[in-house]
């Protein structure tokens, strides 16, 4: 027998990945054939949110469906769409910067299906227009013609809704809109996130 | 005596000065306020709501400054000095229209009317002030979310009694054997009307549904007999109700 043959052959290259980690001073002991492996740490997923979002996902209002289809053939909803000819009884569209305004007045409601849609949009009823046209005629009358109203009806004939038109054609016209979308205590109080 | 809510104001002129960025934004401060804090000569409206919004210490005399600007008489030929009309809204007013769950130091509660944001919008909304840019207050109720005061109940009734012409005789009376609330009262005899949401038609049904079809929710064919059946399962036209028969089964 020669000193070559009684060799070991070298020991193969330690296989790399996430659960195994470098030799330290102890594992000298060990020999090639032993896996070192990591201390198996549990990882915990999420890890800790900033105040006030978990209340924000919780309250979020999805406005967009990807699922949906685009319907062609609608108007957007524009300054002027409550004197405009065949506006009654059609179905507009409104325009994404004026979703974003909306959004941040709190005019949209979880409750509403808004999720269900490609992009917001409202039914023109006779009333809203009334509304709309109103509103214009109040921008002339100025202190004289401040139209003062409550908007009431059955459960879920549209109230908030409304609202919501007449904001959407508020802001459209330049007007500034100050809402209380909430005033339920629960959320009218002064609560810090 | 009025009670400030600095949180709220805080987070409400926050999501003003997001809300109306366009318009705030090219408005500038006509006046000296005193808010606490010292204030550029030609900021912006829409700065001026931030800082508010940002320091719930100096929200409420924030509020106040900018309330001030935006109802001074507009200046038409200087543009930062132009004032638009305001529109103001509150969803859910029942809530307003009674005492708040607030208690002050003797532990009573506090009438929802002596917080100032609230009489702040009651005012407006019974034109005992008034916007002299012009603009709307609307206040909607809410029937699923619904505080059912006596004193609002009342006064909500007979509203709804006077808008539908009943005659003098057949409106709703206060009931003797009951204490009304005189504030809410004085608020809802001046408010300038109710506009009562009406169920829609079988027409408007049709174009609704036609829309949630050609988005591609809705599965079934829109004919005349789905129309009508949708528009009953609705309670004949009422809109959330139709909704909710043409889209929940997919949710």
């Amino acid at each position: 027998m020669t000193a070559m043959q009684l060799a070991e052959p070298p020991p193969p290259p330690m296989k790399k990945n996430a659960w195994t980690r470098k030799p330290t001073g102890k594992d000298k002991k060990k020999g090639p054939k032993h896996i070192l492996l990591a201390k198996n740490e549990r990882v915990r997923s999420g890890g800790s949110l900033a105040p006030g979002e978990r209340k924000a996902h919780r309250r979020r209002v999805v406005l967009t469906n990807p699922n949906a289809l685009e319907v062609p053939g609608l108007k957007l909803l524009e300054r002027d769409t409550a004197v405009a000819e065949g506006a009654r009884g059609s179905i507009v569209i409104l325009p994404d910067p004026l979703v974003e305004q909306l959004r941040e007045l709190g005019a949209f409601k979880q409750t509403q299906q808004w999720r269900a849609f490609r992009k917001p949009a409202v039914l023109l009823t006779e009333q809203s227009l009334d509304l709309g046209r109103r509103l214009i005629a109040a921008e002339e009358r100025k202190a004289e013609g401040v139209v003062r109203n409550i908007v009431s009806g059955d459960k879920g004939v549209g109230k908030s809704v409304m609202l919501l038109q007449a904001m959407a054609m508020a802001l459209l016209r330049g007007w500034v809109v100050i809402s209380l979308p909430e005033c339920e205590w629960r959320h009218l109080i002064d609560a810090i996130d | 005596m009025l009670y400030y809510q600095r949180e709220y104001t805080a987070s409400l002129l926050a999501a003003i000065a997001r809300a109306n960025d366009p318009v705030l934004s090219e408005l500038e401060l006509s006046k000296q306020h005193d808010v606490g804090i010292p204030l550029q000569s030609n900021m912006s409206l829409r700065r001026l709501a931030e800082i508010g919004g940002s320091d719930p210490d100096i929200a409420w005399p924030v509020f106040r400054a900018l309330w001030d600007e935006l109802t001074t008489p507009s200046v038409e030929e200087y543009p930062p000095h132009r004032r638009p009309p305001i529109l103001l809204t509150a969803d859910g007013i029942s809530h307003l229209m009674g005492l708040s769950l607030y208690r002050d130091a003797s532990f009573e509660l506090i009438h929802a009317h002596r917080l100032a944001l609230v009489e702040h919008f009651v005012a407006y909304l019974s034109g005992a002030r008034s916007l002299p840019n012009g603009g709307a207050v609307l206040g909607a109720t809410s029937r699923s979310n619904r505080l059912a005061t006596t004193t609002f109940s009342l006064a909500l009734s007979q509203l709804e009694a006077r808008a539908a012409g009943v005659e003098e005789g057949n409106v709703p009376q206060p009931d003797p054997f009951e204490r009304y609330d005189d504030k809410v009262l004085e608020v809802m005899n001046k408010v300038g009307g109710l506009i009562k949401l009406e169920r829609l038609s079988t027409r408007d049904t049709k174009t609704l549904l036609e829309y949630y079809a050609a988005s591609g929710i809705l599965r079934e064919v829109v004919d005349n007999n789905k129309v009508a059946e949708k528009w009953a399962v609705g309670g004949g036209g009422i809109i959330g109700e139709v909704e909710r028969a043409a889209l929940i089964p997919r949710w």
